[in-house]
């Protein structure tokens, strides 16, 4: 009975224990339960697209204004006969001009072509007094010769100056010409020529019989010279701007000598002006237009007013490819691009 | 003996667990219902709620774009910013209803949609505190502190995302404790190109925890 009953209170005080423990921890540790609650609201925020203009329409005219054609390169060559053969010019390009001026020392008429790609000009001299001056010119080609051979009729000495030209009308590259004999005079003239155009380049060569040297006509730059036995050879030219007759050009020599002039007028590209307008963009609030154009060096042009519609260029080159980039502006925002290309005049 | 020893022992049983209950009510809060688990001890009800005026939508902008000068987001000290395309503030008020005293903070969780990231990036944000004299909108809200970008340099995006790091100052809110808030946004000028058709869904939330 004892063994049956002692084992009660026994239990009863672990519970009470237990109990005791847990209730002393609860305070000693008080949960501290988190409890919360919100209320949200939401903002909602979204950003305008700055509309792009449309009907771009690019287009170039060539109404009036030419530039002069630019001096590239010069290489020149003499040999005592029968030819000379002259490397192309450094750096010429398809496209350019190419003007040849030549000398041949004793008997007149010895300078010939050797292809008929080269267009001869003028050959001015005197079979008595051994003397003879030759222009020609040629527009190079993609596959252009690495150089050019000029045949002369008899093993005497010649020399060959070739210039090459860029930015050469691409219709009409010689817009004027003219040679002539002096007959033992102390100056080379090289004659007037009437230009039809503006902006052309003058281009002279002399021919003359005896010294080693020989200077640019007054007003030019020399761009190259050549001595040949018996003889010099000198290429000079400069930028003719006006319509009509250029007048002559002269080489003071010091003393009497037999020479020959001649002279060449490069017509000049003409001045294109490509013309762009497109349709405004449908965004009242755009302030104007990024217009960007590519093709050599890119330019970007800033276009103010949403209602300007209509743009020029006027600093391109003749006979190129441009693409133009049109973007709406507002502040810092640039529409979406509308893109057009044109090839100039 | 073995008599006297139980009762004790019960005694003690029902007095730890009547502390046991004191210390559960005095020590959580939960809003839960009235509980008795013993009768002739009665037991309280702890609240925690908040609610403001904004109702669940506190501004919708669209077609939004960047300011035609303005590269900081300046409120003024009194009132709110004239709402355009560009920029506008919202002034909400918040009451705190529960019954235990509670700290109420606020944060957003952010949605963003945009090429690079959404227009929370680029728009400029502040939020202040501060009374309002009559009415219920900003024109007579008087600023007494910026919870964020007071510098008008902030952007959306740098909100506190959690009650953690939420924007507090509201402790010990008691029962029908107000606050006032004005919500300022600018799209600045200098916006990047980039944030064109983009958008941002901030939600907002005041959440109260009991102390």
């Amino acid at each position: 009975m004892i063994d049956n009953r002692t084992p009660a209170p026994v239990q009863g005080r672990g519970l009470t224990m237990i109990i005791v423990v847990a209730a002393v921890l609860l305070l000693a540790a008080p949960v501290h339960a988190a409890f919360t609650a919100s209320t949200t609201t939401v903002a909602s925020l979204a950003s305008d697209t700055l509309d792009p203009p449309t009907g771009l329409s690019v287009g170039s005219s060539c109404a009036a204004g030419r530039t002069a054609p630019t001096y590239r390169s010069a290489s020149s060559a003499s040999s005592g006969g029968p030819s000379v053969t002259v490397n192309l010019p450094a750096g010429t390009q398809a496209g350019d001009v190419l003007v040849a001026m030549a000398i041949g020392m004793s008997n007149p008429g010895e300078i010939t072509f050797t292809n008929s790609t080269w267009n001869l000009l003028h050959q001015p001299g005197n079979n008595s007094q051994d003397i003879l001056g030759a222009s020609f010119w040629r527009r190079a080609t993609a596959a252009e010769p690495a150089s050019h051979t000029f045949q002369m009729g008899d093993p005497d000495p010649g020399a060959v100056i070739i210039a090459a030209y860029s930015a050469v009308d691409s219709v009409t590259a010689v817009d004027a010409s003219a040679g002539q004999f002096n007959n033992n005079l102390s100056s080379a003239v090289v004659p007037s020529i009437t230009t039809t155009t503006a902006a052309t380049r003058l281009v002279s060569g002399v021919a003359v019989e005896g010294p080693a040297t020989v200077a640019a006509p007054t007003g030019q730059t020399q761009r190259r010279m050549q001595t040949v036995s018996g003889g010099v050879l000198g290429l000079a030219d400069e930028s003719f701007a006006t319509v009509g007759a250029s007048g002559t050009r002269s080489v003071s020599l010091g003393s009497n000598r037999y020479s020959a002039g001649m002279a060449v007028a490069l017509r000049g590209v003409p001045t294109p002006t490509v013309n762009v307008s497109w349709t405004a963009t449908a965004d009242t609030y755009a302030t104007g237009y990024e217009l960007v154009r590519t093709g050599g060096a890119t330019v970007t042009t800033a276009i103010s007013g949403r209602n300007t519609v209509a743009a020029s260029d006027t600093a391109v080159s003749s006979a190129t490819s441009y693409t133009y980039t049109l973007r709406s502006v507002y502040g810092s925002w640039k529409s979406t691009a509308v893109a057009g290309a044109v090839t100039t005049c | 003996m073995r008599m006297a020893r139980t009762r004790c022992g019960r005694a003690a049983v029902a007095a730890v667990a009547f502390v046991a209950v004191v210390h559960l009510v005095s020590f959580s809060s939960a809003a839960w219902t009235a509980n008795a688990v013993n009768s002739g001890n009665a037991l309280t009800t702890g609240t925690v709620t908040v609610a403001s005026t904004a109702g669940t939508n506190l501004f919708t902008v669209t077609g939004a774009r960047p300011d035609a000068a303005a590269t900081t987001l300046s409120p003024p000290g009194v009132g709110g910013i004239t709402t355009t395309v560009s920029t506008g503030s919202t002034c909400v008020k918040v009451t705190y209803g529960g019954s235990l005293p509670a700290t109420v903070r606020l944060y957003a969780t952010l949605s963003n949609t945009g090429a690079d990231g959404g227009l929370g990036g680029h728009l400029l944000f502040a939020i202040d505190t501060g009374t309002v004299s009559s009415g219920t909108g900003c024109t007579n809200f008087t600023s007494t502190g910026y919870l964020y970008g007071a510098a008008g340099n902030l952007y959306l995006n740098g909100v506190p995302g959690s009650y953690a790091g939420g924007l507090g100052g509201w402790t010990n809110a008691v029962q029908n404790d107000t606050r006032w808030y004005r919500f300022s946004w600018l799209l600045p000028a200098n916006a990047a190109s980039a944030a064109q058709a983009e958008q941002v869904q901030a939600t907002f939330v005041w959440e109260a925890q009991n102390n």
